[in-house]
């Protein structure tokens, strides 16, 4: 299967690419409100590919549906826009089938924790190696303001004219629950941070995610309020899960930065581990497999 | 004496080890070169409740599972009372006499004292095994092909092949020491070509991996787990993934990432992982990425009855979900079929780059047949239209084309890149919400059905050409069809049996001429609400008798000869 894909790259010029942040602009603008929060996100995204000098031919980014979902249009690479909530069972076929591609997931709050919560957590425990950026404005701004499952106990809105009565989820603190090796949370108010950690998530061998605070101008401009209710992380251990998952829980001031990070195999290293050990023989065939019936 | 045609249905509770006797049995009569097809039915429980494993076995073609038993082996006294009314006159029964009474069984018969038998040789857990040994004695099975089967499953645990070795040998022993023949059955060995002994979820793996399928993601779910099982196994030594997976959305969800990058992609499941699949499959319609979907059928609605039959979900695979996409709907018709079927499922998957849905059924799923070695050249690979080196300078993946097909790239390739999405897009991909985009899009989407039913459809066709009575069937109700077809030329009604392979789009032109020669037209089908025939009507403008039942086991062949002759008294 390889093979044929490879051929035709081969005969195309793979040397005109534009590694700045510009050439990763895809010829198809943002329609979000000015002042989204998914700008922020998008040039954090430009600027990290550009530090990673990815070949765009190699990036695949797949996302559900959403504000946040539609980013793959205004970025020059491939992209699979799916479903609401289902980006990251995409994104584990591609990543299992080509394992040599870089693969991201990118969606919202409710894309990820409400419809897709169940694939959060089994892509995580799997430890795939991708990464995961969650835009998270604790709304659904797309269907115009009802509240997501990041939303603090009593928000009003449309659909909660009572207020919101449920006990918001913390993506972090779920994140190492389910075991991812890499979580960060980050700030779209501040592309340059948040730059870095999708340089760190991208490299990281494994699960990683990365959350990102994230204002909705239209239905929850959170923006002044994260930029005074949020600071760096302390110097920590990395790779202490209890205390990044205290850190992850702090509320005082919400920590941002990288909370975790650990290598682990991953499963399509151990896939590959797999073919090596049962295949090395020889490649089988179906011809083979007729062998079993006769 | 009936040489080398018979059916035997073995009986008994479930945990009786009815299951692998059957296997066995069946298994051996297939090496002796023999035709078999096996049925089997139990209850979904791990424990209790009763089941059937019927092998049909003849020296020609068997395409039925048969009418009525010539052997009935009965484990115990409920089996008996379940299963003796289909004992066929000159039938002859085998039984635990420990459980049922010598004195209530008036058909001939021999009773065994498994029981007692077995206490005394050490292997209580072997009864089936001791009960092979009897039926070997008493119908000239080869002991060396049933010793070589017996070592093949327990080989690998010396102490268990032990056990089931001393009670072949029992049951054996006791059979030439005390029975006297008196029915009218045996095997004989003869020389046949060299076959496969598979049922039809193996033969659907063995397709997919001779089409190229690299990539299968499933979740469990009766009757379709074993392929999950069967991929997870045999992946890796052919280079390829198989993955176990949180649901059925995310198994679809999975094959269609695998796919976009350019390997070959499938999942199986039965209806209810079908339903949870359904917003993925119209996604797969709309980007436009091709896919596999195994349906394989049980009794419904909802849970209904997973471990029955029913061919319940047509209606579903080929109209189920949100908006208008494009799908291709195929069903095989025995064992060989899914074989063949499935290969068929990637090239038109990829050739119109869409989800293929291939609805198998469980009592398919789970009969084995000794069939010809498949023919893997048969079915030349078709891997998707790719664009050229000058489509790409300004490449537009969804290209509006006369057959509905654009040139599909894939990651890796330079300048190729597109967003595959399902939201309503321009020739390049980008949202474009135009009507008249809207409308050339919708256009060219379901262009491709009917350039499909044009130049892909298969349809089969056995009996009389000239036959004014015409019995439609899809899946593999083939079967008993075939079998009526020909009971219903013993008795001088001429039948024509059509089975179309390509269910939706319907091959409207091909059915058309089959039809013009019919006067009267019956479908069959297992299910309540006369699904196919529905479809056909609308489709085919034309009023047929619909034979459809849902019991949760397929149709006998006698059932619709019963209602080939009433259409034909009607008629005449």
């Amino acid at each position: 299967m390889a093979a044929e894909l490879i051929k035709d790259d081969e005969e195309m010029d793979k040397t005109s690419h534009d590694f700045s942040p510009l050439g990763y602009h895809s010829e198809h603008k943002p329609t979000w409100c000015p002042g989204c929060g998914g700008f922020g996100v998008v040039s954090a995204l430009y600027k990290s590919m550009a530090d990673l000098r990815i070949r765009p031919e190699s990036f695949v980014l797949v996302s559900g549906i959403g504000c946040s979902s539609r980013l793959p249009e205004f970025v020059k690479a491939y992209g699979f826009h799916s479903v609401h909530g289902r980006a990251l069972t995409i994104a584990t076929g591609i990543k299992l089938a080509r394992p040599e591609l870089e693969v991201m997931a990118i969606g919202g709050d409710g894309d990820g924790l409400a419809i897709g919560g169940n694939h959060f957590m089994h892509a995580a425990r799997r430890n795939i190696d991708i990464s995961y950026v969650m835009i998270d404005n604790s709304v659904y701004g797309m269907t115009k303001g009802q509240p997501s499952p990041t939303a603090d106990i009593g928000t009003i809105s449309k659909a909660s004219p009572y207020g919101v009565f449920e006990s918001p989820v913390n993506p972090p603190a779920l994140a190492l629950s389910f075991g991812a090796t890499f979580v960060a949370r980050g700030f779209s108010g501040d592309p340059k941070g948040l730059g870095s950690l999708i340089v760190k998530a991208i490299k990281h061998r494994g699960f990683s995610f990365v959350h990102v605070l994230s204002p909705c101008v239209t239905f929850n401009d959170s923006l002044d309020y994260w930029k005074s209710n949020t600071v760096e992380v302390e110097p920590h251990n990395p790779e202490d899960r209890f205390e990044a998952y205290r850190l992850s829980l702090l509320t005082d001031k919400v920590r941002l930065g990288v909370l975790y990070q650990k290598t682990e195999g991953t499963l399509d290293e151990k896939y590959a581990e797999l073919k090596h050990a049962v295949g090395k023989e020889k490649t089988l065939t179906v011809e083979d497999f007729f062998a079993d019936y006769r | 004496m009936q040489v080398n045609n018979a059916t035997i249905a073995l009986t008994g509770e479930s945990g009786d080890g009815i299951i692998s006797l059957g296997e066995i049995l069946a298994k051996a009569l297939a090496k002796m070169g023999l035709n078999v097809m096996t049925f089997r039915t139990y209850p979904a429980e791990v424990r209790g409740g009763q089941c059937i494993f019927t092998v049909n076995v003849n020296h020609e073609t068997v395409t039925s599972q048969g009418d009525r038993y010539s052997i009935l082996l009965c484990m115990d006294e409920v089996a008996y009372d379940l299963n003796r009314e289909r004992l066929m006159n000159g039938g002859v029964l085998v039984y635990s006499m420990e459980s049922l009474r010598p004195e209530r069984v008036k058909e001939l018969g021999y009773g065994i004292p498994v029981k007692s038998l077995s206490l005394g040789a050490g292997i209580a857990g072997s009864k089936n095994i001791l009960m092979l040994g009897v039926l070997a004695d008493l119908f000239s099975l080869d002991l060396n092909i049933l010793k070589t089967i017996l070592y093949e499953r327990w080989g690998k645990n010396a102490e268990v092949l032990q056990r089931n070795e001393l009670a072949f040998k029992t049951g054996w022993d006791w059979a030439a020491g005390n029975l006297i023949k008196k029915d009218g059955f045996k095997f004989e060995r003869v020389r046949a070509v060299e076959r496969l002994f598979v049922s039809g979820n193996e033969a659907i793996c063995l397709g997919a991996v001779a089409a190229g399928c690299r990539f299968f993601s499933g979740y469990p779910i009766t009757p379709a787990s074993d392929m999950l099982e069967w991929f997870m196994a045999r992946m890796p030594k052919i280079g390829g993934v198989a993955l176990q997976i949180e649901d059925e959305i995310s198994a679809l969800g999975a094959a269609l990432g695998a796919s976009y990058s350019g390997v070959r992609a499938m999942t199986a499941t039965s209806g209810p992982g079908l339903a949870l699949m359904t917003e993925f499959v119209n996604l797969a319609g709309a980007a436009e990425v091709p896919v596999i979907i195994i349906d394989v059928q049980r009794a419904g609605p909802s849970t209904g009855m997973p471990t029955k039959t029913e061919q319940s979900d047509l209606f579903h695979a080929a109209l189920g979900g949100p908006g208008e996409s494009p799908r291709i709907v195929i069903a095989p018709t025995d064992v060989s079929d899914c074989f063949y079927q499935t290969m068929k499922a990637f090239n038109l998957a990829d050739k119109y780059q869409l989800p293929v849905i291939l609805l198998s059924d469980q009592s398919l799923s789970h009969r084995s047949e000794a069939i010809h070695i498949p023919d893997v050249t048969k079915i030349p690979i078709v891997r998707p239209k790719r664009p050229s080196g000058g489509e790409l300078n300004h490449y537009l993946r969804y290209k509006r084309t006369d057959d509905g097909v654009s040139p599909m790239s894939v990651p890796g390739v330079v300048g190729g890149e597109y967003v595959a999405t399902g939201i309503e897009r321009d020739e390049i991909g980008m949202p474009n919400y135009e009507p008249h985009n809207h409308e050339l899009n919708m256009q060219k989407r379901m262009r491709k059905l009917e350039r499909a039913a044009e130049e892909d459809a298969e349809l089969e066709s056995h009996g009389a050409a000239d036959a004014k009575i015409g019995l439609i069937s899809w899946g593999s109700t083939a079967g008993s069809v075939r079998e009526a077809v020909r009971m219903a030329s013993a008795r001088g009604i001429k039948v024509s049996s059509l089975h179309p392979k390509m269910l939706f789009p319907i091959p409207q032109r091909q059915i058309a001429a089959w039809l013009s020669n019919r006067d009267e037209v019956i479908v069959v089908e297992v299910n309540q609400a006369g699904q196919y025939h529905h479809l056909l009507q609308a489709e085919l403008g034309r009023g047929m008798h619909s034979l459809r039942r849902a019991t949760g086991l397929p149709f006998s062949p006698s059932e619709i000869l019963s209602k080939v002759e009433e259409v034909s008294k009607h008629g005449g």
